[in-house]
């Protein structure tokens, strides 16, 4: 075992100007994808407070009798889209705009006795029926005792479009992460390959050459990444005394930046080595 | 120690760099492969360590029919041999003592005796003072020594030199064949490719003669 760590450290010390440009890429990969990962964060936080909004909002026809209300609360609870649905009564409305207006209170003065503001049901929808808002607003629309809808078409299109964007620019990404880590890695067990040749006359058995390439990719994997964390966790703070306090990954995924980067190490080791250990 | 049968050894389709070789050679021989570049020698040394497949015939080194052997015999059959390169392909991130300790090291012999069997080949080839020392920092004979020595260390029962005087002068070369040839009195096989006649006839061993891809003498 000694042997296998001794010989993973020292191909890593002379794998030369190619074996530090391989880590430094992995660095550089590992603070983009880090980056991606924050802002994709901070995206679907923001995203998240947008559907809590309600998208459909039912206004009730004046003198409406409750069990009607109930008629249409069951109706709206009723379809698969609907999360969950509130009662807002003339009252709470006029309450709520009375706080909106706070600074121009005397807009709203008198209006207690003739309040002109319809009672409605807000509706909350579920996440993956974000794009249905328009089609549940015509058949609020169409119940009776509802005199008119009124829903966040330009939200719910912005909040799929939004979460579209993050996963196909994600994916592309992570792809080309992947690509650019297994190449730099894989070029660095490939230039030695005169060395391996050299193991396998000398008669080292494919284990023997084996074992420390996998770790040496292992070893830059997972290096890289480490730094690559390290470095925008560092620049982040300093950004931070410019801007205000930035919340850096969640543990979880840290560990899945450090554990992919290892991986790809692992995998990219693997690679050039079948056809190398042939002879 | 190797026979050949009418091995044939193509590259690609029409190429033929060996046609119909058969050669003996009895255990604890000293045999010279004379031919000119281009002839084949390289070609049936690396048939003979099974770097290369035949596209005819039969290949027997040690014991080992090289036509049946398995590939994880493969390092097993090749620790039976020294190699020495024209090269010296020495492996540039090891010192001399570890590039000489190297075959041992893949065999898992125990340090102790690693130990001592390289501090017993550096003394041979004259290169204790050298033990630290890169392959970079040190001149093409000792480089050459230091290849001779790691194709030594492990007492093999065959040694495959491939043009190891290329590189060298000639009083160089005398002195790299004189080691060859004490291998040779201590038991091992030894087989040298060369292409350097004045050096085969000051040696006067057996010669086997090979002009494009035939042997013509031998």
């Amino acid at each position: 075992m000694a042997h296998i760590w001794r010989e993973t450290f020292s191909n890593i010390k002379y794998s030369g100007l190619v074996g530090g440009l391989s880590i430094v890429v992995v660095v550089l990969t590992a603070m983009m994808f880090g980056a991606l990962l924050m802002i994709a964060n901070y995206i679907h936080g923001e995203l998240n407070v947008m559907k809590e909004s309600p998208l459909v909002v039912a206004f009730l026809k004046d003198g409406l009798a409750d069990s009607d209300r109930q008629l249409i609360w069951k109706e709206i609870k009723g379809l698969p889209q609907v999360r969950s649905t509130k009662y807002i009564s003339k009252e709470d409305a006029l309450r709520k705009t009375r706080e909106m207006f706070a600074s121009r209170a005397e807009i709203l003065e008198g209006l207690e006795d003739t309040n002109p503001l319809p009672s409605s049901f807000e509706v909350e929808l579920e996440p993956q029926f974000l794009d249905s808002a328009k089609e549940v607003a015509e058949k609020l629309k169409g119940l009776p005792g509802v005199e008119d809808t009124q829903y966040a078409e330009k939200t719910s299109e912005f909040v799929k479009k939004i979460e579209t964007s993050l996963i196909f620019i994600g994916s592309i990404l992570g792809l080309a992460s992947i690509v650019i880590v297994c190449f730099s890695i894989m070029l660095t067990t490939y230039i030695r390959r005169e060395e391996i040749r050299i193991m396998r006359l000398v008669g080292a058995t494919g284990l023997f050459i084996r074992i420390p390439l996998l770790l040496q990719g292992v070893v830059q994997g997972f290096l890289g990444s480490v730094i690559g964390l390290a470095v925008l966790y560092g620049l982040l703070n300093l950004l931070a005394m410019q801007t205000g306090p930035a919340s850096f990954l969640p543990l979880r995924q840290i560990a899945l930046v450090v554990t992919g980067g290892a991986f790809m190490g692992f995998i990219a080791g693997a690679m050039p080595l079948r056809r190398l250990l042939k002879i | 120690m190797i026979q050949m049968y009418g091995v044939s050894m193509r590259y690609k389709e029409d190429i033929e760099v060996l046609h119909d070789v058969n050669m003996l050679v009895e255990s604890g021989e000293f045999v010279f492969l004379m031919g000119s570049s281009g002839a084949g020698k390289t070609t049936v040394l690396r048939l003979l360590y099974h770097e290369l497949i035949p596209s005819e015939g039969h290949v027997v080194v040690a014991g080992h029919n090289l036509s049946r052997i398995k590939t994880v015999q493969l390092p097993y059959f090749r620790r039976k041999l020294g190699i020495v390169f024209q090269d010296f392909k020495l492996l540039p991130n090891k010192t001399v003592a570890q590039n000489i300790a190297f075959p041992m090291r893949v065999t898992g012999i125990k340090r102790s005796e690693i130990r001592k069997n390289v501090e017993r080949v550096l003394e041979w080839t004259s290169l204790t003072h050298r033990r630290n020392a890169f392959p970079e920092d040190i001149s093409g004979g000792e480089q050459q020594r230091a290849s001779i020595a790691r194709a030594m260390v492990n007492n093999p029962l065959l040694i495959l030199a491939d043009e190891p005087t290329g590189n060298l002068d000639p009083e160089l070369s005398l002195e790299i064949m004189r080691l060859f040839e004490q291998m040779n009195q201590q038991g091992t096989t030894v087989l040298v490719a060369t292409h350097d006649i004045s050096l085969v006839q000051r040696m006067k061993k057996r010669v086997i003669k090979l002009d494009g891809g035939k042997i013509t003498e031998g």
